[in-house]
């Protein structure tokens, strides 16, 4: 029998210090702001999160996972059912006013029926759930630790899988940093700050302590980011090809929006053939499958969510079906979106634009939307982020010569916000077109786009006089840090007293 | 020396910063006075109030409350009415427990009425009914919407009625969170795996309030205060 062998412990010493001390120190800060928020944050108490537990029981207990569309079952499992109903963590979902059960008496009766519990109690959350249709792949990496702790009670195997998040939380960092690298070049000062932008944002750390394909999808997001890098360094070799169809497939097969994937990967692989030009019949070829990579990881999660999906498809919040609305009408919408309304605009929805999605969702709203800030928090981060852009502009035109001779680099770091943004403002405005009338726009869905951010913000930093731009950085990373604390504390203050 | 102190300034800048903003933000957080809720049966309609009407002699009841022997208060909300309404009594029942508390009259609409009872001797689920001991109609939040999911279900004199009574106990006292630290780690470990106990809980959050910023401090170190040397 073939017995796999321990690798060396000094070759495993050696591997741990290839890892750059700065990065060392902000993956110690992400896993442990990842344990508090997984702490912290009651159970099912983030965004959808008894319903993404809904679907990871269900895959892992019947190897299918649950419907969207009606059937016979429930909606979660009898035993979640029972353990929301004993510790009454379904009414406090976004009700300010609700705290969970912490009543022993409440634990008792839970693991009273637990003791006793129908055969089927894990297995019939069957549907309609109403992530059902959602792409199985991060539900299935969670199967993982639901598995490993399958003969534990459900709280726990809920905190386990929370933990399991961790891993995704590092990886975005890490790709962050070695983004960073590839921008600016081993300059630990630029990939320090370009990282820490992205380890330390509230909104980022919050969601790697709750079960949610988001954080799944910002980490396949900066794989994508770093990769998309890369190629354009070392131009279309075959494996990077491969690696950014692959990856790009794994955006399709986490979640719908990931879909926005599809017009980023064609983006960039414009650019890079075009900068490999004289093109070959090989080239062709591995682009072929590249894009075959990524309509493999399409079609399988069209195949699971039509089979799962009742009446809707994988598009889920990205494939409105209501009215298509017009093209005036969505170029009205945008502007309404970043800009006061003109007077010859009629209003496109509810007064809901940038500042609700970038600078309250990225800064921080925790659990179900219900946790925030005091007012003046944010109005400090939107006159902090407006100050930011203000600068990034002013130092793009100043080193406009080094920014064109990078072209294909930010081409290529724009490719990402452009495509995500650019589906989730259409699908947004087709959800304006129709019942209920509501944007479904939140801060959590750009996280994907993180990292084009912290390269921004080491760009601006990088380029001021090395004191002030040091200043910066340090100031950036500080503000992070303390939002990321402070959160925890109005979480705790807000679910536990 | 100056190359020193050019890679110092920056972890140093950072540590102060991050000190001072914490202690800033911690102290009022960890000192401020809040509701010392012990358990939130059915908690306040999120958006539209179905009010419950009780007539005079009228009782309406909750059943599958949790009631824990730090409870001493009983919230029942007045819905949206003119003028003002009647007194009311409040009753929790447990197994071996019977305490009551009276709500005076002449209070307005969208108001929490408190009940003082006397502390249950032990934890247990039982019930809390509300009885119109005046001679006006009164008029109680109650709530029919979908997101309020509770095991408790509300009647009024025995019969079963849509809505679910909002309902709120409390201690009765604001405490801040330095008074109950303990406490506040007793109920986050309620929902924990048994190893996170309270004193495991209490320790791995100093961890995170001294890790997390020690880990930005170094990084800003080795990544920021290096280069300025």
């Amino acid at each position: 029998m073939a017995v796999a062998v321990p690798s060396h412990p000094a070759r495993a010493r050696l591997r741990l210090s290839a890892i750059p001390r700065p990065l060392r120190g902000l993956l110690i800060a992400a896993t442990l702001l990842s344990l508090g928020w997984t702490l912290a944050t009651a159970p099912l108490q983030g965004p959808d999160e008894h319903n993404h537990l809904g679907y990871v029981q269900n895959l892992a207990e019947t190897g299918s996972g649950p419907s969207f569309g009606p059937t016979t079952g429930g909606s979660w499992s009898t035993e979640q059912v029972e353990w929301q109903n004993w510790q009454n963590l379904l009414a406090l979902i976004g009700v300010a006013d609700g705290r969970p059960g912490w009543n022993p008496a409440e634990e008792a009766a839970f693991e009273r029926f637990t003791r006793d519990m129908p055969a089927d109690a894990r297995s019939d959350g069957e549907g309609p759930n109403p992530v059902g249709q959602n792409p199985p792949f991060y539900y299935a990496y969670q199967t993982i630790p639901y598995w490993v702790s399958r003969w534990t009670e459900l709280p726990t195997r809920l905190t386990v899988m929370r933990l399991a998040n961790v891993p995704l939380y590092l990886l975005i960092v890490t790709f962050a940093w070695l983004a960073a690298g590839e921008v600016f070049g081993r300059r630990r000062r630029a990939q320090t700050i370009a990282a820490g932008s992205v380890a330390l944002v509230p909104q980022l750390a919050f969601m790697s302590g709750v079960v949610n394909p988001d954080i799944m999808l910002a980490s396949v997001w900066a794989a994508f980011a770093y990769l998309a890098l890369v190629a354009v360094r070392v131009g279309p070799r075959p494996w990077v090809l491969l690696a950014l169809g692959g990856v790009a497939g794994l955006s399709a097969l986490t979640h719908g929006r990931g879909l926005a994937a599809v017009p980023a990967l064609l983006l960039v692989l414009a650019i890079v053939l075009w900068r490999a030009r004289p093109w070959t019949r090989r080239m062709a070829m591995w682009t072929m499958g590249g894009v075959a990579a990524l309509a493999a990881g399409i079609g399988i999660a069209i195949a699971y969510s039509s089979a799962h999906g009742g009446g809707a498809s994988i598009t889920g919040e990205v494939g409105s079906t209501t009215g298509a609305g017009s093209i005036k009408g969505f170029l009205s919408y945008l502007w309404q979106f970043y800009l006061p309304p003109l007077r010859t605009m009629s209003p496109q929805g509810p007064p809901y634009g940038y500042r609700q999605v970038y600078v309250e969702g990225l800064g921080g709203t925790f659990a179900s939307l219900e946790v925030q800030y005091p007012l003046w928090v944010y109005d400090a981060l939107q006159l902090a982020a407006g100050l930011g852009l203000i600068a990034l502009v002013l130092v793009v035109a100043r080193r406009w010569e080094a920014v064109r001779a990078r072209a294909a680099q930010v081409l290529v770091v724009a490719a990402l916000p452009f495509s995500m943004l650019a589906v989730l403002h259409v699908s947004a405005y087709r959800d304006l077109q129709g019942p209920p009338f509501d944007p479904l726009l939140v801060g959590r869905y750009l996280l994907p786009l993180l990292v084009s951010m912290g390269l921004a913000i080491a760009f601006v930093c990088t380029s001021l006089p090395r004191r002030w731009g040091s200043l910066l950085g340090v100031l950036v990373l500080c503000t992070f840090t303390v939002l990321s604390l402070s959160g925890l504390g109005l979480t705790i203050a807000r679910f536990y007293t | 020396m100056i190359v020193r102190l050019r890679r110092l300034w920056p972890p140093a800048l950072a540590a102060v910063l991050i000190v001072i903003a914490l202690l800033a933000w911690g102290i009022p957080w960890l000192t401020k006075s809040r509701p010392d809720m012990t358990a939130t049966p059915t908690p306040p309609p999120f958006a539209n109030i179905t009010p419950i009407l009780l007539e005079p002699g009228a009782r309406a009841c909750e059943d599958q409350v949790a009631l824990s022997t730090d409870t001493r208060t009983v919230i029942v909300l007045s819905a949206r009415f003119e003028g003002t309404g009647p007194p009311l009594r409040v009753e929790a029942r447990a197994p071996g427990y019977r305490g009551q508390g009276e709500i005076l009259g002449g209070y307005h609409g969208l108001e929490g009425l408190p009940a003082t009872i006397p502390a249950p001797p032990r934890n247990a689920i039982g019930s809390v009914c509300v009885e119109n001991i005046g001679r006006r109609d009164a008029l109680l939040q109650g709530t029919i919407e979908g997101r309020i999911q509770s095991r408790s279900v509300t009647s009024v004199d025995d019969t079963v009625i849509p809505q679910k009574m909002s309902l709120l106990l409390s201690t009765g006292q604001n405490r801040s969170i330095a008074d109950r630290l303990g406490q506040t780690f007793e109920r986050i470990a309620a929902f924990k795996p048994p190893v996170l106990a309270p004193a495991v809980l209490a320790i791995l959050a100093l961890l995170v309030l001294v890790g997390v910023p020690a880990g930005v401090i170094y990084a800003v170190a080795r990544g920021i205060g290096d280069e300025e040397a």
